[in-house]
């Protein structure tokens, strides 16, 4: 199977460092021949790895550390956006390894990172020659995980060749509405009804829990500010009103806005808004303002989490 | 005489009802402190909550009348104030502050009772020993807090080294005095809190920096959560208070209704307690809307505003000035 035009989005499984070093050089090795930009968005210790095997070469290649583009998943297909429209009209093909996937995320960051796989496949569906190789390390995953692998990408490569994935449902099919429901909090803080005139309100609560789980004035304010954005939706399109609940998950505290509203346009939260545009921004800021934001859509309305860290500095 | 009076005659008098219902959240720089209150022969009376900032003002035109006097100023200057330290700040302490009501009771009502053994006319034998070590749990429990939430504090602006010193000396000075007074942190070194963070600990903060001259009898815009009013040097207007989606109309209006001559639009917003995407959306399409060669200069704005409007791609804008940022 060679290479085709367009998007080409690939699961690479390897067990261990070394393998990961051997199987993804040549790939590395390809784009710098063909004189191909490469971006590189994987661990820092891998980004060593790779540099040590690589020597002088590596210099030519751009390396970014996904803990930090990726922390919150939902940050990381805009800097494949950035990356694609830096080389726009260079007509050359473009290569990537990114390793969204990695066993110390969280249950509830791994399922949004596994979201985030998924949407790959729409939000670069009309893009040019890209090829963008995705590693998953079968020795420390689950293999559940690595079975979504499958289910996610339309190649898989295991360094031996290239096979399609039987399971890989199509690009509508990858992000149809999200509606997997989250799991339950054990213990509520708060819970609060909030319609027109309530945002006052929802703003002085989240502040006031924050505060409580001893959170740093800087996450607070940022916290406020992505909470109420949610809650205007609410307010503005989600049918007049909604209900904020906040809960502590260990370091976490989690605040949940639900409403009637539907979200159509499941890259919403993903493209960079335009500047000229009006309005859209809040679910945009929200992700780049917080650590997780978690999106579902039910026939019922919406529900949206925001997860803060406590303990993670920014 | 009237509620509007007394306010023309006392601006900074407080104007919230006493005492303060245990969710009391209509003043944004509300500070709760619980106190134990005694008789006046120190028998205990139990717990009360002030606000920190509540002082007896006394009447010059009226001696000897006192009456509830909020340390931060008028209403405009408490909420220059808030909007100084941030909100986030304020809910900080006021959380703190709560962690050290809760930790601290057992050992000031353990203090309060040995406190009106040691102000009573037949001292008990012992008193001075019991008291001596009941100070020292107290402060090693102080201790232990101001160490788990140092970073917290220093957060706030208030670091922990001095404000150790200010504890134990408000401890001592209250057990030791036998007068029923408020204690007040006035004689603290005056450098050792910076200004505005410094009213957390119940000491005078200097008069905010002002960017414009506000002329607030003329509002051109009122509501439970902003202000907005005319300023002159130099000319343009404030925001005071919260910029949400209820209000947003009213700013875009005050915004396009500016003058329209020639030079720059001066906006104020170092008032600002929160101002949400849609806010700054309003300024920014205002900015937009000036002809060729006129600036939006905006003054004092808040930093995560400031940060928003680059994480949107809203900065740089050619239209768009800021000349300084608020200091938090």
């Amino acid at each position: 199977m060679t290479p085709t035009k367009g998007f080409r989005h690939e699961a690479l499984l390897y067990a261990g460092m070394e393998q990961f070093v051997a199987r993804t050089t040549p790939f590395i090795k390809g784009a710098l021949d063909a004189d191909e930009p490469i971006l590189v968005v994987v661990s820092r210790p891998k980004i060593a790895a790779l540099r040590t095997a690589m020597g002088k070469e590596a210099d030519r290649v751009q390396f970014r550390d996904m803990a930090e583009v990726g922390a919150n998943p939902a940050r990381i297909i805009p800097a494949w956006h950035n990356f694609v429209e830096a080389h726009a009209g260079e007509g050359r093909r473009l290569r990537g390894i990114g390793e969204p996937i990695y066993p110390e995320r969280t249950a509830n960051e791994m399922v949004e990172s596994q979201r985030h796989e998924a949407l790959l496949n729409a939000a670069f569906d009309d893009a040019r020659d890209f090829w963008l190789l995705c590693p998953y390390n079968t020795e420390a995953l689950d293999p559940t995980v690595v079975e979504t692998a499958h289910r996610t990408h339309p190649v898989i490569a295991d360094g031996h060749g290239y096979s399609w994935s039987d399971r890989y449902p199509g690009v509508a099919a990858s992000v149809a509405p999200y509606d997997k429901p989250l799991p339950e909090p054990a213990a509520l803080r708060a819970t609060l009804v909030f319609a027109v005139g309530g945002l006052p309100a929802v703003r002085r609560l989240v502040s006031r829990e924050a505060a409580s789980a001893g959170f740093m004035t800087r996450p607070i304010a940022d916290l406020v500010l992505a909470a109420n954005e949610v809650a205007t939706n609410s307010v503005q399109h989600g049918g007049g009103s909604g209900t904020l609940r906040i809960w502590r998950d260990g370091g976490v505290l989690v605040c949940e806005v639900r409403d009637r509203g539907h979200f159509d346009d499941p890259l919403a939260d993903r493209r960079r808004p335009a500047p000229t545009r009006d309005g859209g921004r809040g679910l945009w800021l929200a992700n780049q303002l917080c650590d997780l934001v978690q999106l579902r859509s039910f026939a019922s309305g919406t529900t949206i989490r925001l997860h803060m860290h406590r303990d993670r500095s920014r | 005489m009237g509620d509007l009076a007394l306010q023309a005659q006392q601006p900074d008098r407080c104007i919230y009802p006493r005492p303060f219902a245990e969710d009391f959240a209509d003043c944004p720089a509300y500070q709760a402190t619980s106190f134990l209150a005694a008789d006046s022969r120190n028998q205990p009376l139990g717990e009360w909550r002030t606000c920190r900032h509540l002082t007896a003002g006394n009447q010059l035109e009226n001696r000897g009348r006192f009456y509830p006097r909020c340390a931060l100023g008028s209403q405009p200057q408490r909420l220059q104030w808030v909007a100084q330290v941030t909100p986030a700040r304020v809910d900080v302490v006021r959380a703190l502050q709560e962690e050290f009501d809760g930790f601290s009771l057992p050992h000031r009502m353990q203090l309060s009772e040995a406190r009106s053994r040691l102000h009573a006319r037949s001292r008990s034998r012992g008193i001075e020993a019991d008291v001596e070590q009941l100070i020292d749990g107290f402060l090693q429990a102080i201790d232990r807090f101001l160490n788990a939430n140092e970073a917290r504090f220093h957060d706030v602006g208030l670091p922990t080294q001095p404000l150790r010193q200010l504890i134990k000396e408000w401890v001592v000075a209250w057990v030791r005095t036998p007068e029923m007074t408020t204690p007040r942190w006035t004689d603290a070194p005056p450098d050792a809190f910076a200004s505005p963070a410094r009213a957390f600990v119940g000491l005078p903060t200097e008069p905010a920096a002002e960017w414009t001259r506000r002329l607030w009898d003329r509002p051109i815009y009122t509501d439970t959560i902003l202000q907005i009013v005319p300023t002159a040097d130099p000319p343009g207007l404030a925001l005071v208070g919260d910029v949400e989606a209820s209000n947003v109309q009213a700013v875009a209006r005050a915004l396009a209704g500016l003058p329209s001559a020639a030079g720059d639009v001066h906006v104020d917003l170092s008032g600002l307690l929160f101002c949400d995407l849609g806010g700054l959306q309003a300024i920014v399409r205002a900015a937009q809307a000036l002809e060729p060669g006129r600036r939006m200069v905006l003054h004092g704005i808040p930093r995560q505003l400031e940060r928003a409007l680059e994480i949107v791609d809203w900065a740089p804008l050619p239209n768009l000035s800021i000349v300084a940022e608020a200091v938090a």
